[in-house]
């Protein structure tokens, strides 16, 4: 017989939870918020934000660095996301970085020059705009970076500088950044790594039962569908479960142990999760839940480890493991 | 409504008051490195046939809309004169260049107004320094080209670039004296909004018009920008002084209900009247005997509105009108000269078709406001009337008086032009009357009112007399040949001091009051009304020729006499003396009369 899917029919298409348009706020993303609030009081010209893969970095970006500074300065802190993609010209990257700022013209044909002015009006305009004189340019992925890719970014930087604008230039990397800055040393790029890399903040994953307990408390409390309405992601999606006092936030005990005793033998890495896991298995069970099924059976050790097994748990804490050495480098 | 999909890099909020669209497209273009067409692709605006003339010239009110919306600006940013054509097209003849104007410094610091057009500001108000149409270095025109809503070129084709500062790029200030000197500016455009002028090719050159600015400013309550060049500027470069131009001013109720009535009851103490006068006889001169009856009519209608139109339009009448100033002087045989081209066709009905047409179109020549209606068109025509006249009355003036001074009689008319660059007139609608002056340049300080002040020699009771009646002379009742001379000066020039005398002739049983004029080498005799004039090289030859001149005078035209009707020439009330040659039967009979 088919399992049935794991959506149930009667969800609205759009709910977040269907659509996994959503993003749990973790204790890992107030820390690099923080460190990067540290890095602008300090006007810093940058600094790398480094964790492993799936640890939730990009959607901490995506979807909390801007409102949270914004809360911690108490203004609107001008601020570029920029996904790296590889560029081979200057041009190419200063269209992209246009882009990334949601420059009407970005896609038009114009030299590398040209762009590049219309890069450097539009920094200025968002720097004056922000009512200071900084932005925030946040690359992700910049463990892609190339050598000449910062040779051009340092360009742009220095050119702001006479401006009078401080382009404060946010990397968030995967681990293997963290060689970075001693290579571009060694070959020539010191500059870029005096300037963008000096400082470090590490990304951790969930590193313990309360924290976990923390995340998944967001889908009792913390989110609300539809917007305004007050109705958390549980509440809504799971009324009868919630009316029995079901809550996703004593699911953590169970999932965090089968989580320890799931890691592949041998690990000698920092006991910590990454969020892509938590949030596929909690949106697993959640989903379960919602369907009908008894969330007893759901919670139970063996479902939850079927699912926490499922999910890649093993294959990707390997990984994680393996990056062990220069994550506990740059430990502080 | 437009959905733009990203914003270009614009500071909202940036546009300075009374920035042309052409100065914010400029800081637009550089900012963001704009190429053809861009605004229109962020707007989504498919037709690409929108002519980019338009946005810089024009008054496309979408174009601004449209620019407003892509660069995230709120409509009410833009001033109402951010384009070239919400300056009033009439400034454009002579106050306002053609070509754009700007402040070298303003443009490298990102602002531009089509109020620099304004040719009364000479300077930039700011960095007092000359504005230019032309660029610094090669001495080419300013080009101000736009192609798709982007600047075309961000400097001149030799190579000079504007020389943008980014950050006044970015976000240009203007200080304060500037704010307050356009805005001063802009109140005169405003108020030039208003105004009805003529712009036919009797105003007068540009540079006569800029220094007559501030003289019609004054008269008609406008104020005068400080930054305006003061008129001596002008005047220094004009080939006239303002002592050149005779002012000629008049208003008249909007709100007045009665419109034809009221407007023309305005006139009967208008000297202008005259004019209809004179061109009800010419019209009888001229048309033929049924036309006599129109005449007539339109005398009882009192529409000298009509006539004084085509007094205007028609150069034959102009002539003759002139020539009737011309004859009001002293002139050996004046009579035989009058109309000496005349000649009667059937097509001379064309003279008077005025009737029908009236209604039917306004002249080409004029600028009107939208506000102006029928009224104030006739209104304003008969005024324009008035100055043609009295400039035909500076012509005719200066014209015999050379006659007279070289003692040879030029009757030659100049047909051509001869109004061209002579006559200015403005006028404005204020809450609730029209204002209007007007400016003649007919070369003379003359009033147009036949006005002669004589200056007693003897007794405090000639004095009175004197005053009483304008041509004071003393005479002897008894003896209808008995001269004392009163030393005169006339006020129309040419006879600057000079002996009058007065008498009588007879004329069957008509009493006719003649003058002596005390010439240097003889005698000029003329009747009051001036159609009778000779000379003679003593005082009874003179009188003797005028008698001849009646008489004659009589035979030529006092044989058709339709209808008993009084025909009036000359100058009345306002002015001196009256004519009256009343028909009786087959005579004439003269009625001389003194208005006082």
């Amino acid at each position: 017989m088919m399992d049935p899917p794991l959506v149930p029919p009667h969800l609205p298409k759009d709910h977040p939870l269907v659509t996994r348009d959503y993003s749990l706020f973790t204790p890992s993303i107030n820390a690099m918020v923080a460190g990067i609030g540290q890095w602008l009081d300090d006007q810093m010209d940058g600094g790398v934000v480094f964790g492993p893969s799936r640890f939730g970095k990009s959607s901490g970006v995506d979807n909390w660095l801007g409102s949270m500074l914004t809360e911690r300065c108490g203004q609107v802190i001008p601020l570029i996301i920029w996904s790296h993609s590889e560029c081979s010209s200057a041009g190419i990257m200063y269209g992209s970085l246009l882009h990334a700022a949601h420059y009407g013209l970005a896609g038009d044909v114009r030299t590398s020059l040209q762009r590049k002015h219309q890069l450097i009006e539009k920094v200025v305009h968002l720097a004056v705009e922000g009512g200071g004189r900084f932005v925030v340019l946040v690359i992700d992925e910049s463990q892609g970076m190339t050598e000449r890719e910062w040779l051009w970014l340092v360009e742009i930087h220095s050119l702001l500088e006479k401006e009078r604008i401080r382009l404060m230039v946010i990397s968030i990397a995967s681990v293997q950044i963290f060689d970075q800055p001693m290579a571009l040393a060694l070959t020539g790029g010191a500059h870029a790594a005096a300037r963008f890399m000096l400082s470090q903040c590490r990304f951790l994953g969930i590193s313990s039962e309360e924290e976990l307990e923390f995340v998944l408390s967001g889908y009792d409390t913390g989110t609300d569908w539809p917007r305004g309405s007050g109705i958390s992601f549980t509440k809504g999606v799971a009324p009868l479960a919630w009316e029995k006092g079901f809550r996703m936030a004593e699911c953590a005990a169970l999932i965090w142990k089968t989580m320890v005793k799931e890691l592949p033998s041998g690990y000698s890495g920092p006991m910590e999760f990454p969020m892509k896991t938590i949030s596929q298995v909690s949106r697993n069970l959640l989903l379960r839940i919602a369907s009908g099924a008894d969330p007893l059976s759901v919670i139970s050790h063996s479902s939850i480890r079927d699912v926490v097994i499922y999910c890649g748990h093993k294959q990707l804490m390997s990984i994680v493991g393996a990056a062990a050495p220069r994550l506990l480098r740059g430990k502080k | 409504m437009l959905h733009v999909v990203k914003p270009l890099t614009w500071y909202k909020g940036s546009v300075l008051p009374y920035a042309s669209l052409w100065s914010t497209l400029l800081r637009a273009t550089w900012l963001n490195d704009l190429r053809k067409g861009d605004i229109y692709k962020l707007a989504q605006v498919e037709d690409k046939n929108i002519n980019d003339i338009e946005a810089r010239s024009g008054g496309s009110a979408e174009i601004v809309t449209l620019v407003a919306d892509v660069l995230g600006e709120n409509r009410s940013s833009f001033s109402s004169f951010c384009l070239k054509s919400q300056i009033p097209d009439w400034l454009y003849l002579d106050h306002a260049s053609a070509r754009p104007r700007c402040c070298p410094q303003c443009i490298r610091l990102g602002y531009h107004t089509w109020l620099m057009s304004i040719r009364l500001v000479v300077e930039c108000p700011i960095h007092h320094v000359e504005l230019r149409s032309s660029c610094e270095r090669c001495g080419g025109d300013l080009k101000m080209g736009l192609a798709g809503l982007a600047v075309r070129s961000l400097g001149c084709r030799c190579g000079s670039k504007w020389g943008a500062i980014p950050y006044s790029m970015r976000q240009p200030t203007l200080a304060q004296e500037g704010i307050n000197a356009w805005s001063e500016v802009a109140q005169w455009v405003h108020q030039a909004e208003k105004m009805h002028v003529n712009f036919g090719e009797s105003r007068p050159d540009s540079t006569e018009q800029l220094a007559l600015t501030e003289r019609w400013c004054s008269d008609l309550g406008i104020p005068y920008p400080a930054c305006f060049e003061k008129s001596d500027y002008f005047w220094h470069s004009a080939k006239s002084s303002i002592e050149h131009w005779t002012p000629y001013t008049a208003n008249t109720s909007i709100k007045t209900k009665n419109v034809v009535g009221k407007c023309y009851e305005e006139f009967e103490s208008s000297p202008q009247l005259s004019v209809y006068k004179a061109m009800s006889r010419h019209l009888r001169k001229q048309a033929k005997e049924n036309l006599d009856q129109r005449v007539v009519e339109a005398c009882q209608t009192k529409d000298p509105i009509s006539l004084s139109r085509d007094f205007y339009q028609k150069t034959p009448v102009r002539d003759a009108f002139l020539e009737m100033l011309w004859t009001r002087r002293i002139e050996t045989h004046a009579y035989l000269w009058r109309w000496p081209r005349r000649e009667v066709k059937d097509d001379n009905k064309y003279h008077v078709s005025i009737f029908e047409n009236f209604f039917k179109k306004k002249p080409q020549n004029f600028a009107y406001t939208e506000l102006v209606n029928y009224r104030h068109d006739t209104w304003l025509q008969y005024h324009y009337s008035a100055l043609v006249c009295l400039l035909a009355w500076g012509e005719a003036i200066h014209q015999v008086e050379k006659s007279m001074d070289e003692n040879w009689a030029d009757w030659t008319i100049k047909n051509i032009y001869w109004k061209e660059g002579r006559i200015a007139w403005y006028s404005i609608e204020k809450s609730d009357e029209l204002l209007f002056v007007g400016y003649t340049k007919n070369m003379k300080k003359t009033s147009f009112s036949f006005d002669i002040k004589l200056q007693p020699v003897a007794s405090e009771l000639n004095f009175k007399s004197l005053y009483k009646n304008t041509y004071a002379v003393e005479m002897d009742e008894e003896d209808d040949i008995y001269f004392k001379s009163v030393k005169a000066v006339r006020g129309l020039g040419g006879f600057l001091k000079e002996t009058i005398f007065e008498s009588f002739f007879y004329y069957e049983n008509y009493k006719i009051k003649c003058f002596l004029f005390d010439r240097v080498f003889n005698f000029a005799a003329t009747t009051p009304d001036g159609i009778l004039q000779s000379w003679g090289y003593d005082k009874e030859s003179a009188l003797e020729a005028i008698r001849d001149a009646a008489l004659i005078f009589c035979k030529n035209y006092g044989c058709v006499a339709p209808s008993g009707v009084r025909y009036s020439i000359g100058f009345e009330p306002s002015n001196v003396y009256t004519l009256n040659l009343l028909a009786e039967g087959n005579f004439f009979r003269f009625n001389s009369r003194l208005v006082t």
